[in-house]
């Protein structure tokens, strides 16, 4: 009996040992989790309390969700633990959306992505983006930049949900517009500078009106062109123009070349009629000259003269030929030439 | 007993737990924080009876703020306004949170069917809000479903509007004079008058719209929608690709014909000058050497006139000395004058 007391006892004493020591090791572990909860929750207090804006950013902070300020670069104090709430936003840094094309890899070798050398989904993409009605309902393709900064970082993240989104609708449909009211030609080069400065107004004014917070900085147009399919009838019509005008050319400088030839050759009849003429006029001259000095002498001296010249004429001529016959004037009256075969050579007698 | 089995079953402290634990949910559940982006309704067993309004443009819509306040305490309604830490009764009390910025509707491309039967789709977008939360919330209840009402209305609005319309009317913004490359290109390109243009019909699909959502407390933007995307289907591009082809091949064969033209007229224009430098040449040369001719005649005659027996008689000896030569048998009469001597006559007559 006391023996079954005694172990009734012992096997007590025992479990309250037993109880005795989870409770410690209970106490222990709440100890330790207690410090380490107290420990986490200081870090976090600590960690939480400060953070830096970099210096092309501004931070918004907010307080239980309330917009209180705007700090600027640098490292600033809040309350931690989700009190204050701090967004930062790059308000300095140039920010660009693309259209109708997307840039796949910056670089040296920037390489692009356009609706030429796209397929399937994106090429759909793009073209939604690009391909655009011109006034008078032809197609032109648009590759357009945006190029746009946060403003104002309050507004943006207040104002508007999907701002950049909105962004891109907006000018989509800015463009179209001014697309829509103009020619082809007009889009693709005549009024290709003023486009671009026009939906850049028009633009950042649908952007104020929806208070974005949004500054467009510019707008490129980097190329207008006729949809692929079209393009080589439209260099068509450039390469006709060159045409006419290298035509045009050609003329002209057969034209100039030729009469200018003309006209030296027409120069050189006029100088050779000119050099007849002096000739003429000159070889007239001498012969009157020589003819009145001539008779200057002959009028002292008219009769002797006269014989004088004849004589000497003759005496000149006589020599010449070949053979001579005197013949009876009587003769000569009577026909006697007509018997003579005069082209024989050595005549007779 | 020992301690830890007395904790356990001690009913004090079981009803001391229940209560803190439930103090302790009360509190968190209690506090909510509106965040600057949005706005909220309370509602307490399933029905309104607080508003938290956050509106945008305090200052230009305040009439319609004020309007929309009164209501609300109409309805018995309590209204707190602006962002930040709010309570409420725990439990009791649900938070419904909505957007308040201006959020992004993406309507899907529609195909449409223009007056003058030209098949176009048409891509529209818009920008909305929750104007009255509480309206929201009862007549849509969420984001998604408030999608789905602006699908449909400014769906069908547009369709309508757009159907009654030409195609140009919907291209073209105004009737301004278009400038062309060539003449004849913005000459081929009379698809009549605009009569409304773009910025109107796009104004009355806003304007539509905003009408048509208001009683779901959503809001529509004064130049809300926008078409962001406007073409031909498919398969009228072709054509249209088609008739762009064949207007600038034209316009090619013509300038390469008028380049031709300009060079035969030119070829033309140089035989005419040709001609007339030649003619004039030969002209000039010709009287050129007419006036010479007359002046050496009135030299020759001036001189000559003086004797003329004399002229004649120094020329006919020039003459013979210039043209009797060799080879040639003289046949001379005794008559003639050379021969006087020979026949007893001493004169020379002169004359021949």
């Amino acid at each position: 009996m006391t023996r079954q007391r005694l172990d009734g006892l012992l096997q007590r004493q025992q479990s309250d040992d037993e109880t005795q020591q989870a409770m410690k090791v209970v106490r222990e572990a709440g100890k330790i989790a207690k410090w380490a909860l107290i420990g986490i929750t200081a870090l976090s207090g600590v960690l939480g309390s400060g953070y830096i804006v970099k210096s092309d950013s501004q931070g918004v902070v907010q307080r239980f969700g309330k917009y209180t300020e705007t700090t600027g670069p640098g490292f600033h104090f809040k309350i931690p633990f989700g009190v204050d709430r701090v967004t930062k936003v790059p308000t300095l840094r140039v920010l660009r959306e693309e259209f109708g094309f997307r840039t796949l890899q910056a670089g040296v070798n920037t390489q692009y992505l356009g609706s030429e050398n796209a397929s399937g989904e994106d090429k759909k993409k793009l073209d939604s983006e690009g391909l655009m009605l011109t006034g008078e309902l032809n197609l032109v393709y648009l590759e357009s930049l945006v190029q746009y900064k946060i403003r104002d970082p309050v507004a943006y993240l207040f104002n508007i949900k999907e701002p950049i989104e909105t962004l891109r609708d907006c000018h989509q449909s800015v463009m179209r517009g001014i697309v829509g009211d103009q020619s082809f030609d007009e889009v693709i080069g005549m009024s290709r500078i003023e486009n671009q400065i026009a939906c850049k107004e028009r633009l950042q004014k649908l952007m104020d009106t929806y208070r974005t917070g949004i500054e467009v900085t510019s707008i490129n147009l980097q190329s207008c062109n006729p949809p692929k399919e079209v393009r080589n009838a439209f260099n068509g019509v450039n390469q006709a123009m060159q045409q006419k005008d290298t035509r045009i050319n050609e003329a002209k400088k057969k034209y100039n070349a030729e009469v200018s030839q003309a006209s030296g050759q027409a120069q050189e009849t006029i100088k050779g009629a000119e050099a007849y003429a002096i000739r003429r006029v000159n070889e007239a001259k001498g012969d009157a000259n020589k003819f009145n000095a001539a008779y200057a002498e002959y009028l002292k001296n008219p009769e002797i003269t006269k014989q004088r010249l004849y004589l000497e004429a003759m005496s000149e001529i006589l020599p010449r030929f070949e053979k001579k016959m005197i013949i009876d004037q009587k003769a000569m009256d009577g026909g006697l030439v007509n018997l003579l075969q005069l082209n024989q050579k050595g005549g007779s007698q | 007993m020992s301690e830890l089995t007395d904790k356990l079953f001690s009913v004090t402290n079981w009803v001391k737990g229940a209560l803190g634990a439930a103090a302790l949910l009360a509190v968190i559940n209690s506090p909510y924080v509106v965040d600057q982006t949005e706005q909220a309704v309370i509602t307490q067993m399933g029905k309104p009876v607080r508003v938290i309004l956050n509106p945008m443009d305090k200052e230009e819509r305040k009439e319609h703020i004020d309007a929309l306040k009164e209501k609300y305490v109409k309805e018995g309604k309590s209204v707190a306004e602006g962002p930040g830490l709010y309570f409420k009764l725990p439990f009791f009390q649900q938070v419904h949170k909505f957007d308040r910025r201006l959020m992004r509707w993406d309507g899907f491309p529609e195909e449409i069917v223009t007056v003058d039967k030209k098949y176009i789709w048409v891509d529209t977008t818009a920008r909305w809000s929750i104007d009255d939360p509480l309206t929201f919330l009862n007549s849509v209840g969420s984001i998604a479903q408030g999608h789905a009402r602006l699908d449909d209305a400014i769906d069908s609005i547009t369709r309508n509007k757009l159907t009654k319309r030409d195609v140009v009317s919907i291209v073209r913004t105004s009737n301004r004079e278009m400038k062309a490359v060539d003449k004849e290109l913005s000459q081929g390109a009379d698809y009549g008058r605009v009569k409304d243009g773009r910025d109107v019909i796009v104004d009355e699909i806003s304007n539509a719209s905003a009408e048509a959502c208001e009683q779901y407390g959503i809001g529509i933007k004064k130049h809300g929608v926008l078409i962001k995307g406007l073409n031909y289907v498919e398969s009228v591009q072709q054509s249209v690709m088609e008739r762009m082809k064949s207007e600038r091949e034209r316009i090619a064969q013509k300038y390469i014909s008028e380049g031709d033209g300009e060079f035969k007229s030119i070829m033309g224009d140089k035989e005419v000058k040709l001609k007339e430098i030649e003619s004039g040449a030969y002209r000039t040369a010709r009287e050129k050497e007419g006036a010479a001719e007359a002046e050496a005649t009135r030299i020759y005659s001036e001189a000559f006139n003086r004797d003329p027996d004399f002229y004649r008689f120094t020329r006919t000896l020039e003459l013979y000395k210039s043209s009797m030569g060799t080879n040639t048998t003289l046949i001379l009469g005794t008559g003639n004058p050379l021969m006087n001597y020979l026949s007893g006559k001493p004169e020379v007559k002169s004359s021949k």
